[in-house]
C-alpha cells in the first residue's frame, strides 16, 4: 500500500491542486495530471494505485479514459468525478467497470473511502494477477509439443487416443508425460490437472 | 287552250303543295297555328285557281254565274286564313277588324247564293270569249249589276284596313325582326291585295271586262307568307340549333364544374332570392347531414346552424345582400345525426340593375378536420414555444451550474485539507496559507460565475478575452440541439476555418446567440416544416470586425417592427418579455459591435452583429 500513487487527473487546475492536497494530506502518494494523455504517458506498468478522474475534460474525456486504461497493461480500478451526477452516465461508467462515481463536491469520507476501496481492489487484482502469471511461469519450461499433449492429457485422454490424434508413437506420448511431471514438479495426473486449471490453461 | 288556264292550274298546285307542307309542319307541331292558318290561306287559294278555271270554260251565263258563286267559298277561306296568318303572325291586329273584314265575306258569300244569280250580278245577259295568251276563256260581256255589287269592294276594303293596321303597329313595336316582317309580309299582303281588290272591282262593276284572275295575286300574297313562315320556320330551326349548342356547353361546364367541385369536396348551391327555390349538389347535402333525396330550402339549411352561430350567419347574408358584396363565413352546424361540424360558406348575390338582390351561388366545405389540426398545432406550438423556453433556461442554468461547481469543489476539498493539516502535531504554516489563498481565489472565481449570470439579467461587466467564434457557436448549437430536433429544425453552421479570434465575453456571446436562435425557431413555427432550418455564419466583414449572422426561413418580420425589434419591451409573442433583443444589443454594443436585423429577399428574417477581431490590426 506504501508505494500505491493515487493519479488525480483534472483540467481544473485550482480543484487538481485541492483533491491532490486532500489526498497527499490523508496519507495517499498523489499524482497530479491536468489531462488523460498526461496521465497515460506517466502510467508505469508495474505501479500499484487508482485514478480519480474528472469525467468532463476536453480533449479525453473520463468515458474515454477509461477505455483507454482497459487496454493498457496496468488496468488501474478508476473513481470518476463529476460537476453534476447525471444517471446515464454514471451507470454506463459503473458497467464499463468504474469503481466508483462521485461528485466533485461528495463529501471528504466518500471520497476517501472510495480511493481505499479502490487501492485495495487494485492490490487483489494486482496479486491475483501476480499468481497467475508465477503459475503461468510455471509451464514456460515446456516445449510446443509438450504443451499440445499437456492439453490432451488434462481432458483425460489416453496415451493411445493422443497418440492417434496428434499422429505420434504411443511411446513418444509417455516420454512427454514424464518430461512434463518432471518439469512441472507434479507427481499424479490430479495435480497436473488442478494446475492447468489455476493457470487458467493459455 | 289558253295559257291563262295552265297558269290557274300551276298557281293551284302550288298552292297545294304549300298548303300540304305546311299542313304536315302543323301537324308535327300543333302549336304552329301559323302554318294552319298559312295552309287554309293556300287551300283557298287553290279553290279559287279551280274556280277560275271554271270561269273560264263556262258556255253559259248560268254555268258562269254558278262557278262565280261556287269560286266565292276559297275566296272566302282564302281570306280568312289570310286574317288568321296575320293575326298569328304579327299578333298586333285588331280582332274587331278581323271579325269585321272576315264576316264582310262570309256576308258577301251568303249574297252570292242568295240574291240575283252572284252578289255582284243580278243577270248575266251574255258571255263572249276572251282571245289572249294563245287560247280564249270565257267572260261576261254584259250583265245587270246588283245592288250588292260594292260588298266585295267593302269587304276587301274592311280587309286592307285590318292588314294596314296591324302592319303599321308592328312597324311601331320596333326591332329591326318586327320591321323587317312588317315591311316584307304588311306590305306585300298590301300591296297584292289592293291590286287583287282593284281588278276585281273593274271586272265587277264592269268597267273592264277580263276574266278573273284573282288567284294570282292571292298566290304571290300566298307566296310572301310562305315566304315568311320558312323564314320562322329556318329561324326556329337555327334557334334549336343554338339552344343545343349552349346546353351543351351549359352542360359541359356544369359537368367541369361539379368535377372541380367533387374534386375538392365542395358543395355548390344556387339560391333564387325571387321564387326562394335553393338547388344543391349532393355533396352539400351531405355536408349537412341530409340524404340526396331531401328537398333542399334555405329555410332548412339555416336551421342546421348551430343556435349560438345562427344570428351571426343570418346577419352576415343579410348585409351581403344589402351592401351588395361577397360573403364568407364559417360557422358550426348541428346535424340532424346530433354531430357538430364546422363549415366554411362562400356566396356571391347577383343582382339587377336595379340593386334589387335576384340570387346567391356559393360553395360549401366541412372544414371540421382542417380546424381540428389547426387547433391541435396551435396548441402543440403553445406547449412547444413554452417547453422550449422552459427547457432553454433550465439548459443554461445547468451550463452555468457546472461552472460554479468547479471553484466550489475546489474551496471543499482545500477546506478539508486544511482540516486535516491543522490536526497535524505540526502545522505547516506555508501550505496552510497556500490552502486559504487558493480558497480565496476560487471563491473569486465562483464570485464571476454569479456575476455573469447575473449579468445576463442588467448590464454588467465584460471580460473580453480572445477566443475562436467557432467554439461559441458549438456550444450554443449543442445547447438548443434537443430543442432544435424537437421542433424539427435544422440547424446549419456555416464557419470558414481560419477565421481570427474574436474579443468576447464567452457567456455574454452564447447569451446573445441563444436568443437570436430561439427567436428564429418561434418565427418558424408558423412555417411549412420543410422550411424549419436556421442558418449560423460568421465571416469576416473586414480587417476588424467579425459579422455573425443567424438567419430563418419564416415570415420574415414586418417592416413596421424592423426599426422597434430592439427596443424594451417590445414583443410580437404571447409570451416575450420583450427583453431578449435589447439585452443583445445591450451585448453587442458593449462589445464595440452592433447588431441589426434584415428581410431576407428570398424570405425570412436575418440577424446580424459585428464584433472586433482579437488580434487585429487596431491592437497588433
Amino acid at each position: 500500500m506504501s508505494d500505491a500513487k493515487v493519479y488525480v487527473v483534472d483540467d481544473d487546475a485550482s480543484f487538481l491542486l485541492a483533491v491532490s492536497r486532500l489526498l497527499r494530506l490523508s496519507g495517499f502518494q498523489v499524482v497530479d495530471c491536468d489531462s488523460g494523455h498526461a496521465f497515460l504517458a506517466l502510467l508505469e506498468p508495474a505501479t500499484a494505485g487508482c485514478v480519480v478522474a474528472d469525467l468532463q475534460m476536453p480533449c479525453m474525456d473520463g468515458m474515454a479514459l477509461q477505455a483507454a486504461l482497459q487496454h493498457a497493461d496496468n488496468p488501474l480500478p478508476i473513481i470518476f468525478l463529476t460537476g453534476q451526477g447525471d444517471i446515464p452516465t454514471s451507470v454506463r461508467a459503473m458497467r464499463l467497470g468504474a469503481e466508483d462515481f462521485l461528485t466533485k463536491d461528495a463529501p471528504k469520507e466518500e471520497l476517501l473511502g472510495a480511493v481505499r476501496r479502490a487501492l485495495a481492489r487494485d492490490a487483489q487484482e494486482r496479486a491475483s494477477r501476480a499468481h497467475l502469471a508465477a503459475l503461468r511461469q510455471r509451464f514456460q519450461p515446456l516445449s510446443a509439443r509438450e504443451i499440445e499433449v499437456l492439453r490432451h492429457v488434462v481432458r483425460g485422454r489416453l496415451n493411445k487416443q493422443i497418440a492417434d490424434d496428434l499422429g505420434i508413437h504411443e511411446r513418444t506420448v509417455k516420454l512427454h508425460r514424464t518430461a512434463i511431471t518432471t518439469k512441472l514438479g507434479v507427481h499424479s495426473v490430479a495435480e497436473l490437472t488442478k494446475l492447468w486449471l489455476e493457470a487458467e490453461g493459455f | 287552250m289558253s295559257w291563262l288556264i295552265v297558269i290557274c292550274s300551276m298557281a293551284a298546285a302550288a298552292s297545294l303543295t304549300l298548303a300540304g307542307m305546311h299542313l304536315l309542319v302543323w301537324w308535327q307541331n300543333r302549336a304552329a297555328l301559323a302554318s294552319l292558318a298559312f295552309a287554309v290561306a293556300a287551300l283557298g287559294v287553290a279553290g279559287t285557281a279551280a274556280g277560275e278555271c271554271l270561269l273560264f270554260h263556262s258556255r253559259t251565263p248560268e254555268e258562269y254565274a254558278a262557278a262565280l258563286r261556287w269560286a266565292n267559298v276559297p275566296v272566302t277561306v282564302m281570306i280568312a286564313g289570310i286574317v288568321w296568318f296575320v293575326q298569328t303572325g304579327f299578333g298586333t291586329g285588331k280582332i274587331w277588324l278581323a271579325g269585321l273584314a272576315v264576316g264582310l265575306r262570309f256576308l258577301t258569300l251568303i249574297l252570292h247564293f242568295t240574291t240575283g244569280v252572284t252578289a255582284v250580278h243580278r243577270e248575266i245577259i251574255s258571255l263572249r270569249q276572251f282571245e289572249s295568251l294563245g287560247g280564249s276563256v270565257s267572260v261576261v260581256a254584259e250583265a245587270v249589276p246588283s245592288r250588292w255589287v260594292f260588298m266585295p269592294e267593302l269587304s276587301n276594303l274592311v280587309l286592307l284596313i285590318f292588314v294596314a293596321d296591324a302592319t303599321l303597329r308592328l312597324w311601331r313595336s320596333g326591332g329591326a325582326e318586327n320591321r323587317g316582317r312588317a315591311l316584307r309580309l304588311g306590305c306585300g299582303i298590301l300591296g297584292f291585295l289592293l291590286a287583287a281588290a282593284g281588278f276585281n272591282g273593274l271586272i265587277n262593276h264592269q268597267v273592264i271586262h277580263s276574266p278573273y284572275l284573282v288567284s294570282l295575286p292571292f298566290l304571290a300574297i300566298v307566296l310572301v307568307m310562305s315566304y315568311e313562315a320558312s323564314r320562322d320556320l329556318l329561324r326556329s330551326i337555327q334557334l334549336t340549333r343554338e339552344l343545343q349548342e349552349s346546353e351543351s356547353h351549359l352542360r359541359e361546364s356544369e359537368r367541369r364544374l361539379t368535377f372541380a367541385a367533387a374534386a375538392s369536396d365542395l358543395g355548390l348551391w344556387f339560391w333564387n332570392l325571387e321564387t326562394n327555390v335553393l338547388w344543391a349538389t349532393d355533396r352539400t347535402k351531405e355536408i349537412f347531414g341530409f340524404t340526396p333525396e331531401t328537398e333542399p330550402s334555405f329555410e332548412r339549411f339555416i336551421a342546421c346552424v348551430h343556435p349560438e352561430d345562427r344570428p351571426l350567419v343570418e346577419a352576415t347574408i343579410t348585409e351581403s345582400i344589402a351592401r351588395q358584396q361577397n360573403f364568407a363565413s364559417k360557422y358550426r352546424i348541428l346535424r340532424p345525426d346530433g354531430k357538430i361540424r364546422w363549415i366554411d360558406v362562400r356566396g356571391e348575390a347577383n343582382f339587377a340593375e336595379d340593386g334589387k338582390a335576384l340570387s346567391m351561388t356559393g360553395v360549401v366545405a366541412d372544414t371540421t378536420e382542417r380546424r381540428q389540426a389547426e387547433l391541435e398545432t396551435q396548441e402543440l406550438q403553445r406547449e412547444l414555444t413554452h417547453s422550449g423556453r422552459v427547457s432553454l433556461l433550465g439548459q443554461l442554468a445547468a451550463a452555468l451550474a457546472h461552472e460554479l461547481s468547479q471553484p466550489l469543489a475546489a474551496i471543499l476539498r482545500n477546506a478539508e485539507a486544511a482540516e486535516l493539516m491543522l490536526q497535524e502535531p505540526e502545522l505547516d504554516l506555508a501550505e496552510l496559507r497556500a490552502i486559504v489563498v487558493d480558497i480565496r481565489e476560487d471563491d473569486r472565481r465562483a464570485g464571476q460565475v454569479i456575476d455573469r449570470l447575473r449579468s445576463l439579467l442588467k448590464r454588467g461587466k465584460l471580460d473580453p478575452q480572445a477566443m475562436a467564434l467557432e467554439a461559441v457557436i458549438s456550444d450554443v448549437v449543442a445547447l438548443v440541439r434537443n430543442e432544435a430536433t424537437a421542433r424539427m429544425v435544422k440547424l446549419d453552421v456555416f464557419v470558414p476555418p481560419c477565421l481570427p479570434r474574436v474579443l468576447g465575453d464567452r457567456v455574454h456571446l452564447q447569451q446573445v446567440l441563444l436568443n437570436l436562435i430561439v427567436n428564429a425557431m418561434d418565427a418558424m413555427n408558423e412555417s411549412s416544416a420543410d422550411r424549419h432550418r436556421i442558418e449560423i455564419a460568421a465571416s469576416q466583414a473586414d480587417d476588424e470586425n467579425i459579422e455573425v449572422s443567424v438567419a430563418d426561413f419564416g415570415p420574415g418580420i414586418p417592416a413596421e417592427y424592423l426599426n422597434r425589434l430592439f427596443e424594451p419591451f417590445f414583443t410580437t409573442k404571447a409570451s416575450g418579455m420583450g427583453l431578449g433583443l435589447p439585452m443583445s444589443k445591450t451585448i453587442i454594443e458593449a462589445h464595440h459591435g452592433r447588431i441589426w436585423a434584415e428581410n431576407r429577399p428570398e424570405g425570412g428574417a436575418v440577424l446580424r452583429f459585428t464584433l472586433k477581431v482579437a488580434d487585429g490590426p487596431g491592437r497588433a
